[in-house]
C-alpha cells in the first residue's frame, strides 16, 4: 500500500493542478477579461477586500462570479460526485468495468427524475411538490440510481459472485428499458416539459447556478464523507464478500452503505447535470493504473482529477464551437468509449474461456 | 483450537450436516475428507461463520463461536478459500498487507508491515513482492494468500491460538504447487498453529496431514490420526472402486486406486 506520507503528497500536487486549472478556466469566456480582475473578483468575493484602482465594475463582476464561477463548481462537484461512484461501484461489483452509467445506474437516475418532472404534480401533489422544492428532482433521481444499483447488485451477485458478462448483460437490458420509459415520457410531456427533459441525453452543465449548487451540496458532500471513511473495508472487499467477512469486515453494513452513497452521488449528479458517460470509468482507472487499487488513493485522488478531467472537458465543449455550445456528454463519451473498449478486449480471453 | 459438538443442518428436507462431531488442536494439520456431497466445504463454512443456519455449537480457543466480536475473532482466525476472485492489480505486498487489516484502523502500521514482510520472506515471495499480483501464476497467488493469512493472525500463532481454516487449497494447482503449498503447511502447523483443511486427495492427506476426519452423507465415519484413518478398507467402503495400499520411500502409507 503507499505509504501515509506519499499518499498526501500526491494528493496536495493534483489539488494545486486542480486550483490552476479553475483560474485558467475562470479567465476564458466571450468576454476577455484580464487575471487581475478575476483575481481582484475573487478576492473580493472571499476576503470582502477591495484593492484595485480600477476596480472591476459591476458587469464584469457577475461575469466572473454569477456565471463563470457556479459552472466550474459545478463541475469540480459532479466530476468528483461521477468520478468517485465508479471507485465505488468498481469495488461493489469487485470489477474494474463497472461503470455507472453502462450499468444503468445513470438511467434510473434519469428515469426518476423524468418521472418527477413529467408526472410529480399527478402522483404527489401540488403540495407536496412544493415542499420538496428544488429537492424534489435531486431526491427522484437519487431514489432510482439507489433502486437500479440494488437490483442490478441482486441478480449479478446471484450464485455468489458477480461475473463480468451478466453485469453488463442486465446493463444493456436496464438501459433499453430505461430508454423506453423515458421515450414514453416524453411522447406524455408538455413543450416545457420537454426542454427540460431532453437536457438528460448527453449532459450539461449549462444551467449552473448558486441555487442550484447550494441545493446539491449536501447531496454531495455527505456521501463524500461517508466514503472517506470506507477505504479500508473496500481494500478488503475487493478479495470477495468471504473473505472480507473473515477480515473482521460487516460486509453486509459495508454494501448498503456503498449502494447509498452510489445512488446519491450518481443520482445528485444526474440531476443536477444530466447523464454524462464514461468519467467514472475512465478516472478510476487511469489512477489505478498510475498508483494501484489502494482505495485510501484512490477515492480522493479520483475525485480531484474526475473534476479536473470535467472542467477540462466543460470548458473545450464550450469553446470548440463558440458561440454555441456542444453537450458534455459527446465529450466525455470520444475519450471514453474507445477507452472502455480497449479494456474489454484486454479482457477478451478472460470471458471468452 | 477448534471444537465442535453435534453439528447438524438441513437444507429443504437434505440433511447436509448431521450430528458430526470435531476437534482440531495446535500444531497439527486437521483434514476433512470425504466424497463430493458429504458436506466437507459446509462443516468449513460452520467454522468460517458464513452459515449460520446450523444447531449444535462451535467453540473457538474456549468460547463459543456466536460469542465472539467478529472484530476479535479475524486476529485469530484466518480463512483461505479455492481461489480469490480479486481481479485488482495490487502488488503481493499490498495483498499481503490486506490481511493486516484486523489490526488498524486507517494505513498500515510500521509494524503491520514488518509482519507481512516477514510472512512474504516466510513464503518464499521476496522477489515478487513488487510484482502485481494479476499477472501471478495460480501456484504463485496461493502462496500470497497464504502469506496473507499468516499475517493476518501473526500474533495469535506466536501465543499458540491462531486458527487456520482452508477449503481445498490446492484442488486446482499442478502437482508441484499441490506438494509446495502442502508442505508449507506441514511445516507452518508445527509453529503453533491450528490448521483445519477440506482435502479431496487422500494420499496427499496421508503425507500432509495429523489428523482426519472421515464424512460420508453428512455424518462422521470416522476420525482419528491419518493413518488410522485413511486406511484401504474405509476407501472401499466409500467409493465402488479397488484400492491397494502402497508405502512412499519415507514409509509413508499411500493408496493405490483402479477400477476393476
Amino acid at each position: 500500500m503507499v505509504k501515509g506520507g506519499s499518499i498526501f503528497f500526491r494528493l496536495c500536487f493534483l489539488f494545486l493542478i486542480l486550483l490552476g486549472g479553475v483560474f485558467w478556466v475562470s479567465l476564458q469566456g466571450a468576454v476577455s477579461l484580464p487575471a487581475s480582475k478575476v483575481i481582484a473578483v475573487f478576492v473580493n468575493k472571499i476576503f470582502g477586500i477591495s484593492y484595485l484602482n480600477e476596480y472591476p465594475t459591476i458587469v464584469e463582476q457577475s461575469i466572473v462570479w454569477d456565471i463563470r464561477m457556479p459552472r466550474i463548481v459545478l463541475a469540480i462537484l459532479v466530476g468528483s460526485a461521477l468520478s468517485v461512484s465508479g471507485a465505488l461501484i468498481q469495488g461493489l461489483f469487485r470489477n474494474p468495468l463497472a461503470d455507472p452509467g453502462i450499468i444503468g445506474v445513470s438511467s434510473g437516475a434519469a428515469i426518476g427524475a423524468a418521472v418527477m418532472i413529467v408526472l410529480g404534480n399527478r402522483l404527489l401533489g401540488s403540495d407536496i411538490m412544493e415542499g420538496l422544492g428544488a429537492y424534489a428532482i435531486p431526491i427522484a433521481s437519487m431514489i432510482g440510481a439507489l433502486l437500479i444499483t440494488f437490483i442490478i447488485y441482486q441478480l449479478s451477485a446471484l450464485g455468489g459472485s458477480v461475473d463480468l458478462i451478466s453485469m453488463l448483460l442486465i446493463g444493456i437490458a436496464i438501459n433499453a428499458l430505461a430508454g423506453s420509459f423515458l421515450g414514453l415520457l416524453i411522447f406524455m410531456a408538455s413543450d416545457d416539459q420537454l426542454r427540460t427533459l431532453t437536457f438528460w441525453g448527453l449532459g450539461s452543465l449549462a444551467r449552473a447556478d448558486w441555487q442550484m449548487i447550494l441545493t446539491a451540496l449536501p447531496l454531495l458532500i455527505l456521501p463524500l464523507i461517508i466514503v472517506g471513511f470506507l477505504a479500508r473495508s473496500l481494500n478488503a472487499l475487493l478479495l470477495g464478500e468471504e473473505e472480507a467477512d473473515s477480515l473482521g469486515i460487516s460486509v453486509k453494513t459495508l454494501k448498503l452503505l456503498l449502494v447509498v452513497t452510489t445512488g446519491a452521488l450518481v443520482g445528485t449528479a444526474v440531476s443536477v447535470a444530466g447523464t454524462i458517460g464514461f468519467l467514472s470509468l475512465v478516472v478510476p482507472h487511469i489512477i489505478r493504473t498510475a498508483t494501484g487499487p489502494d482505495h485510501r488513493f484512490l477515492i480522493p485522488a479520483s475525485a480531484l482529477l474526475g473534476a479536473l478531467l470535467l472542467l477540462g472537458s466543460d470548458t473545450l465543449a464550450r469553446q470548440i464551437v463558440a458561440p454555441a455550445e456542444l453537450p458534455i456528454g459527446i465529450i466525455t463519451a470520444l475519450f471514453g468509449a474507445p477507452l472502455f473498449l480497449g479494456l474489454l478486449l484486454q479482457r477478451k480471453k478472460s470471458f471468452l474461456g | 483450537m477448534i471444537e465442535a459438538r453435534q453439528i447438524s443442518l438441513t437444507k429443504g428436507k437434505k440433511n447436509i450436516l448431521s450430528k458430526v462431531n470435531f476437534r482440531a488442536i495446535p500444531n497439527n494439520i486437521t483434514a476433512i475428507i470425504g466424497p463430493n456431497g458429504a458436506g466437507k466445504s459446509t462443516l468449513l463454512e460452520v467454522f468460517c461463520g458464513t452459515t449460520k443456519s446450523h444447531t449444535g455449537s462451535v467453540f473457538i480457543e474456549g468460547t463459543a463461536l456466536g460469542e465472539w466480536k467478529i472484530a476479535d475473532l479475524a486476529k485469530i482466525r484466518a480463512v483461505m478459500r479455492q481461489s480469490s476472485s480479486l481481479q485488482f492489480a495490487f502488488t503481493v505486498e499490498e495483498v499481503v498487507l490486506l490481511g493486516r487489516i484486523p489490526h488498524f484502523s486507517g494505513s498500515p502500521r510500521t509494524i503491520d508491515r514488518d509482519i507481512a514482510n516477514q510472512t512474504i520472506c516466510r513464503m518464499g515471495l521476496q522477489e515478487l513482492s513488487n510484482k502485481r499480483y494479476t499477472i501471478l501464476s495460480g501456484g504463485e497467488k496461493q502462496r500470497v494468500h497464504l502469506a496473507r493469512s499468516l499475517a493476518q493472525i501473526w500474533e495469535a500463532q506466536q501465543q499458540g491460538k491462531g486458527l487456520f481454516l482452508l477449503d481445498e487449497p490446492v484442488s486446482h494447482l499442478d502437482l508441484q504447487y499441490q506438494h509446495q503449498i502442502l508442505k508449507e503447511l506441514h511445516s507452518l502447523s508445527r509453529t503453533g498453529l491450528t490448521i483445519v483443511l477440506v482435502l479431496h486427495d487422500w494420499n496427499l492427506a496421508l503425507q500432509y496431514a495429523d489428523q482426519a476426519v472421515l464424512l460420508k452423507n453428512g455424518k462422521s465415519i470416522n476420525a482419528g490420526s491419518c493413518e488410522q484413518v485413511l486406511t484401504v478398507d474405509a476407501l472401499k467402503k466409500i467409493y465402488p472402486i479397488e484400492a491397494e495400499s502402497l508405502k512412499t520411500p519415507q514409509g509413508i502409507q499411500q493408496i493405490f486406486t483402479y477400477l476393476n
